[in-house]
């Protein structure tokens, strides 16, 4: 079931990621048109969760009545919380196990994911229940901490799987391979090339064309095409060019070809149309980042997570 | 100009070596896992070595235990406790090492409590590692785990006790209160009362009468009095105030022992005969008081007195004397041969017109004798004569055995009217009327028992803030003990200060 769709702008022109993130939070419609992460498919892991959330609760409410000292992580009721809290971690650490072993017939890919998310979730009131709401000493603080970004960025990561790929899929119908990414920007290079040479004669001026009258269309585009369209074009697209913006693009693209004769206008057009499709692949790229981004601070604070666990575990059970 | 991108070979439209190489991203992710793990493996590693186990503590351990917070061994003496008691591999005996500063000496509760396994450890009601509170301030519910329901949780056969109570607002009235009897076997209450005429009075075997003593208009003094004062218009008057004889201890908390040294001395001197009480002296107005002993040192002295007024009258030996003591059988004995037959005449006469009760009680020329304010037992000998002794007064020292109190923050109370001083009538109940118009409503008997009803207690304790009455805290721990008080000067002290004097020398010398 998915949960929102995005209301198509207007035409088909692309959308940069400001509009598209401005239709995803302007104009939410229920709709199935578009696959999420969290789907129909989730429905079991959500109702088992949120039971055993409701399980959980009623414990640590009755521990805490029956507590003559409150709840603590060292009584039998803490420690059964935090053991149930660090089994849950620990089944959530190894998802990246399971996606090396992916030949073990230990559920599918997608089992462990959903098990990975919801299964984490529920970690967080576990380990509440065990600490009794409590952040503790140096050690437990710390672990704390960084249990609680490994959380808050899992949720980051959740929700930018969530509706980044529908993001991209619903503004960028001319993003490609991600890996083939400096593949076709070179070809659309070329092509945009191709197509300004095929009406200036070459990229490059002739000296004989400078200051003789007749060739000032050519000079014109040739000059826009250099300056301007072509750097767009390059792998590192500079800092504050008109055309990453789509509207002013359009803008410039208009006044481009007020400025030219007619017989020119074609090859204008295709050239604009070979922008769009790269400034919908220089989207495609930032969304990109974010969509695997996210896992740069999840995972290594993950491990951090794990060596401070097993340090609490061990010291707390040593002494 | 048609569309490269159509026909073009793959080769040149894709990079299928793409595969070979490695997401920027991912290296990146790497990268940072690798650091990420070596730091914290070092710093978890720099932790262990360093030694500083506070890092690892849970919460700071209590003020009086910061001095040696970072040496868990002090405290736990066994690792992996927890573990081995999860898999029962643990020894029985197992507890925290509290006991290595606290006395050893300190007994429990109940003996059920320990044998039940109930509070098997220091900890089961202690809980360090709470930051700076208070370890003796224990939860109620510690305490209600047995007394919620006490005939469930101890041995059978002991019910003299309230079975259950859940907070001070059903605790039951104080035993000395009650309007019943209870088994002497088992209750304190014993030590210091008895149950007569259906209700329970003071053990003691002392003759006193508050409501006397307390007389508004106050009572006379001798003139040798330290509080008589001739410049006064009734010199010889005084009104006594409660603290006149009843004086905290030094820590403020209990009343010392009333002592016939300090307290009554003054007013009731133990003049029994002018006659006797001038041997050796020049005039009356130095006389010699008996001395405040047992009956049988009185006697002695009575007997030396007795001797030396003789050996100063021998014209008395030609006197006839008077038969002891015994309004029922008039007449006189004859006439003594000699000084000591003198003596052993008129000893029993004397003793008797000191311990006696009765109509033979007081009749020396100064009065009173020690019956005013002793019991005295009647011990006949089989030659006829009459050994007396002194009840042993036995007056409790401490009447709430169960309970704890102090006196000294009793002596003001916080209400809405601000702070004000709190008299002792207003817990010990001793009504005074004027001498004359005595309705009898004030305590005439030593056997009144004086002690405030649990009713006065609940006023502040548990109460609200009132213009009348304070708010006071109502935890049992407020007025109960678990562990009877120790022995001072005991293990506890010793092993404390030899502590505190190596760790000072251990900061010294760098360590």
């Amino acid at each position: 079931m998915a949960f929102f769709r995005f209301s198509r702008p207007a035409g088909n022109s692309p959308c940069s990621v400001y509009d598209g993130l401005c239709c995803l939070v302007y104009t939410p419609v229920l709709s199935d048109a578009v696959p999420v992460i969290i789907d129909k498919t989730h429905r079991t892991w959500a109702i088992l969760s949120i039971v055993a959330l409701a399980v959980l609760a009623g414990l640590y409410g009755w521990y805490c009545m029956v507590s003559p000292d409150g709840p603590r992580g060292g009584s039998l009721p803490g420690l059964a919380f935090g053991i149930l809290a660090a089994a849950l971690m620990v089944f959530a650490g190894l998802l990246a196990a399971r996606k090396k072993m992916p030949r073990w017939r230990l559920g599918t890919a997608s089992w462990w994911l959903k098990g990975h998310i919801w299964l984490s979730l529920l970690s967080l009131p576990a380990t509440l229940f065990h600490t009794g709401f409590r952040f503790g000493g140096p050690l437990g603080q710390g672990l704390m901490w960084v249990y609680l970004v490994v959380m808050v960025s899992g949720v980051v990561g959740l929700l930018i799987q969530q509706y980044v790929p529908r993001l991209m899929k619903v503004t960028l119908p001319e993003q490609a391979i991600f890996e083939q990414l400096p593949v076709v920007t070179r070809g659309l290079r070329e092509t945009a090339d191709d197509h300004v040479a095929g009406v200036c004669g070459s990229l490059f001026a002739d000296p004989e064309e400078e200051g003789a009258e007749g060739f000032e269309p050519q000079r014109i585009l040739r000059s826009f095409y250099l300056k301007t369209a072509r750097p767009f074009l390059a792998e590192a697209v500079p800092e504050g060019s008109p055309l990453l913006n789509p509207t002013q693009s359009q803008g410039v693209f208009a006044q481009l070809g007020e400025a030219l004769p007619e017989q020119m206008l074609t090859a204008v057009q295709a050239v604009e149309q070979v922008v769009d499709e790269r400034r919908q692949l220089i989207s495609q790229l930032k969304l990109q980042r974010w969509l695997h981004g996210w896992l740069v601070v999840h995972v290594p604070i993950s491990i951090a997570l794990l060596v401070l666990g097993v340090t609490h575990i061990v010291t707390a059970v040593y002494f | 100009m048609a569309d490269r991108r159509v026909h073009n070979s793959i080769g040149e439209r894709f990079d299928i070596e793409s595969t070979r190489h490695e997401d920027p991203i991912r290296r990146v992710r790497r990268q940072v896992c690798w650091v990420v793990a070596v730091i914290m493996a070092v710093g978890v590693i720099f932790m262990v070595w360093e030694g500083d186990n506070q890092i690892f503590q849970a919460r700071p351990v209590a003020g009086p235990h910061r001095l040696f917070d970072d040496k868990c061994e002090q405290c736990h003496h066994t690792s992996f406790h927890l573990l081995q008691r999860t898999l029962g591999i643990d020894s029985a005996d197992f507890q925290h090492g509290c006991k290595q500063c606290h006395s050893d000496d300190a007994a429990d509760h109940h003996p059920a409590a320990m044998t039940e396994g109930m509070m098997d450890d220091c900890t089961a009601c202690h809980k360090e590692h709470q930051g700076d509170a208070d370890l003796t301030l224990v939860t109620d519910q510690h305490c209600l785990r047995c007394h919620r329901d006490l005939a469930s949780s101890r041995t059978a056969g002991e019910g003299h006790f309230v079975s259950s109570i859940t907070s001070l607002a059903d605790h039951p009235e104080m035993a000395l209160l009650r309007e019943e009897s209870l088994p002497e076997s088992s209750h304190g209450v014993h030590q210091v009362a008895e149950w007569l005429d259906g209700q329970w009075q003071d053990r003691g075997r002392l003759v006193f009468n508050h409501d006397f003593h307390m007389d508004p208009r106050g009572i006379s003094l001798p003139p040798d009095h330290r509080d008589y004062d001739p410049g006064k218009k009734s010199p010889w008057m005084k009104k006594l105030a409660c603290a006149d004889c009843h004086q905290a201890d030094d820590e403020g908390a209990y009343m010392k022992p009333v002592s016939y040294e300090n307290h009554c001395k003054q007013c009731h001197q133990l003049y029994f005969s002018r006659k006797l009480a001038t041997v050796h002296r020049e005039s009356v107005d130095t006389m010699n008081p008996l001395p405040h002993e047992p009956a049988e040192l009185i006697r002695g002295v009575l007997r030396d007195r007795l001797m030396d007024y003789i050996q100063q009258h021998p014209e008395e030996l030609a006197l006839p004397v008077e038969r002891p003591v015994d309004p029922s059988k008039p007449g006189s004995l004859p006439t003594a041969k000699n000084n000591w037959d003198w003596v052993e005449q008129h000893l029993p006469r004397m003793e008797g017109q000191l311990f006696a009760t009765g109509p033979a009680a007081g009749q020396g020329d100064l009065k009173y004798g020690c019956q005013l304010c002793h019991q005295t037992e009647r011990q006949p000998r089989p030659d006829a004569r009459v050994d007396w002794k002194i009840v042993e007064p036995r007056v409790p020292a401490r009447w709430l055995s169960h309970a704890r109190f102090r006196h000294d923050r009793h002596d003001t109370k916080i209400t809405l009217d601000g702070e004000n001083p709190f008299a002792c009538t207003e817990c010990h109940d001793v009504k005074t009327t004027s001498f004359s118009g005595r309705d009898d409503t004030g305590s005439v008997r030593a056997g009144d028992i004086l002690m405030p009803s649990i009713e006065v207690c609940r006023q502040c304790h548990g109460g609200r803030l009132e213009t009348s009455s304070g708010a006071a805290a109502d935890r049992c721990t407020e007025c109960h003990r678990y562990h009877p008080a120790e022995p001072a000067g005991t293990a506890q002290d010793a092993a404390l200060l030899d502590y505190i004097h190596k760790s000072i020398a251990n900061q010294s010398s760098g360590k």
